[in-house]
């Protein structure tokens, strides 16, 4: 038995130890909610400890946190203002917790219409497109002008012209996702294998059901694979469109709290994000498998 | 009824008017009978097979299905391809039931168990859930099969469909084909492409030998049906037969080939069956 595989359970132990027996020299709330935080992590640790890439990203977390605990409360005699303590951003998820999901409803209501209208509608006009040559050859030269645009050009002007504020950052990630989307969806359809196109040819399927049967499919995993890098442009678009001018939403909690130098806050929500996005693109990798299970992993 | 008749049929593509693909093309197909199209790489033996499932229409002459213009594809006929024989993203019971859907108005119930009964035929009863990347090149040549007999047309289509197999399995789709029509109440117009000379032998009742975008040599098969692998390659006739084919194959092509393929013939033995003419098609 290598050292190395006990070692994050050795660090782990070690941060146990620092945050029960080290005494604190300033004043933190309840140690608990960041115990049950390292415990879950543990416990992770152990239901996964025959991957080694686990047990080392567990080693470089306790270690992250010894340092922070060590560095904000036993350690030094005057509690930091600009970098709190993680009992601190910890007790936000407590006593800030109605807020906190009211602004985490409010975003994913934005991000949901934005992202599913434009991912939808990217795919079924794209595949349209992406069928008839004639149309393909008008929509490409502008599609191709229009997608690099950065979205965020468009989040005053849309702010000004639409009437709420919800309906212009819906606006922001449609169109921050739809032509990314809509681009890819026609090169994939117009790049079509001609034998593909023949043995659907032969069947004599009517136009609906070729869209339907052979084309939405056809598309779906280049759809899908873009989904990850999407979501994550809706979301950073988004944030920052209601740090611009919101006045809720996870991107409005971030700057609020910074302006009024609420620092546990903004880490607290930093961390939320973080951890929001990661479970949107598990569920997005778990959607692939489930959509997309016909796809030879060995040619993809 | 399902009589062909190809009439001075001559083929050109829209963007290179100058060079006949088919040239003055010429054949008739009796209903129930099974022809192969042989020849060498760009002879036309795909293209006569494309004008005659409706993917592309004749430049001169006429296609003709029982006297009728062919416009397009159409129900009467079933194609199966080399690639793309079935739809990835179906499995291969659905790839039997979209086929059916497309000729049959029927409920959900009896398309299942036709589809069922199709995959029992070619041997893969029990395969039905897999996805075709589960199933081997053989296994999905298979559920192309099924799908194109469970259609039902009067006449089969077959663009080199075991060109992709590896040797072993295409002998044993060849035996599965061969079986599943002589079993076949209905008689089936085929035309089967290939470049494969023993598996043109093996199957055809004619066989058409393409050259230069024509029909260089029609020639009838001299085995009776139903007819076994064993019995007609262990015939003088069937080596006679198959020395005209070959011969035909490597008439005033590139030199030292034909010396190439014999020496090659030599060592794989007197019966190796499925040698295809791979240098040439």
């Amino acid at each position: 038995m290598k050292i190395s595989n006990f070692l994050v359970h050795i660090l782990f132990a070690a941060l146990l130890g620092t945050i029960l027996f080290v005494p604190d020299r300033v004043e933190v709330p309840s140690h608990v909610p960041f115990i049950a935080v390292a415990a879950a992590a543990e416990l992770v640790i152990i239901a996964l400890h025959k991957k080694e890439n686990v047990r080392d990203i567990g080693c470089v977390i306790f270690i992250f946190f010894e340092v922070w605990e060590l560095f904000t409360s036993k350690l030094v005699s005057v509690s930091s203002y600009l970098i709190p303590s993680p009992e601190n951003v910890l007790d936000i998820y407590i006593t800030d917790r109605q807020l906190i999901l009211q602004n985490i409803i409010t975003s994913t209501g934005f991000l949901a219409a934005g992202f599913i209208t434009a991912v939808l509608l990217g795919l079924l006009l794209g595949v349209i497109v992406g069928w008839y040559k004639g149309l393909r050859e008008i929509f490409m030269p502008i599609v191709k002008v229009i997608t690099p645009i950065p979205p965020l050009i468009y989040s005053a002007y849309l702010v000004a012209l639409l009437p709420s504020f919800r309906d212009a950052s819906v606006a922001i990630i449609f169109l921050g996702v739809f032509w990314g989307m809509f681009l890819s969806v026609i090169f994939t359809v117009s790049t079509i294998d001609k034998k593909l196109v023949d043995s659907v040819a032969v069947l004599n399927l009517s136009q609906p059901s070729i869209f339907l049967h052979i084309l939405l499919p056809y598309s779906l995993p280049s759809v899908l694979a873009r989904l990850s890098n999407s979501i994550s442009v809706a979301f950073m678009v988004l944030i920052s469109a209601e740090m611009l001018g919101g006045s809720s939403g996870m991107g409005w909690y971030i700057k609020y709290s910074t302006i009024y130098g609420e620092y546990d806050k903004t880490i607290s929500g930093i961390i939320l994000i973080a951890v929001y996005v990661t479970v949107l693109n598990v569920l997005i990798n778990k959607l692939k498998k489930v959509l997309v299970a016909w796809d030879n992993p060995e040619e993809a | 009824m399902a009589a062909i008749e190809f009439k001075n049929v001559d083929f050109r593509y829209s963007n290179n008017k100058d060079e006949n693909i088919l040239n003055n093309v010429s054949f008739k197909i009796r209903e129930g009978e099974f022809v192969s199209i042989i020849g060498g790489s760009g002879c036309g033996k795909s293209t006569t097979l494309s004008l005659l499932s409706g993917l592309n229409r004749a430049s001169g002459g006429a296609v003709t299905i029982d006297g009728k213009t062919v416009t397009g594809p159409g129900k009467d006929r079933g194609v199966v391809f080399q690639h793309y024989a079935l739809f990835p993203w179906m499995r291969a019971k659905r790839n039997v039931e979209f086929g059916i859907k497309q000729v049959l108005k029927a409920d959900k119930r009896t398309i299942s168990e036709k589809a069922d009964r199709y995959l029992e035929l070619v041997g893969l009863g029990g395969k039905g859930d897999l996805f075709p990347h589960q199933l081997s090149g053989g296994m999905q040549q298979r559920v192309a099969i099924a799908r194109l007999l469970a259609m039902e047309p009067d006449i089969l289509l077959m663009d080199e469909p075991f060109g992709a197999i590896d040797a072993k399995n295409r002998v044993a789709l060849q035996e599965l084909l061969l079986d599943l029509l002589d079993r076949e109440e209905k008689k089936r117009s085929v035309v089967f492409v290939t470049h494969d000379i023993d598996e043109a032998i093996l199957l055809s009742d004619r066989i058409l030998f393409m050259r230069d975008h024509e029909i260089y040599r029609d020639l009838k098969v001299p085995f009776d049906r139903p007819r076994s692998r064993e019995e007609i390659t262990a015939s003088n006739e069937y080596h006679e037969f198959r020395r005209e084919l070959f011969d035909l194959f490597y008439d005033n092509d590139i030199p030292g080939q034909k010396e190439a393929e014999e020496s090659k013939r030599a060592k794989v033995g007197k019966f190796s069956i499925g040698s295809a003419v791979g240098a040439v098609g």
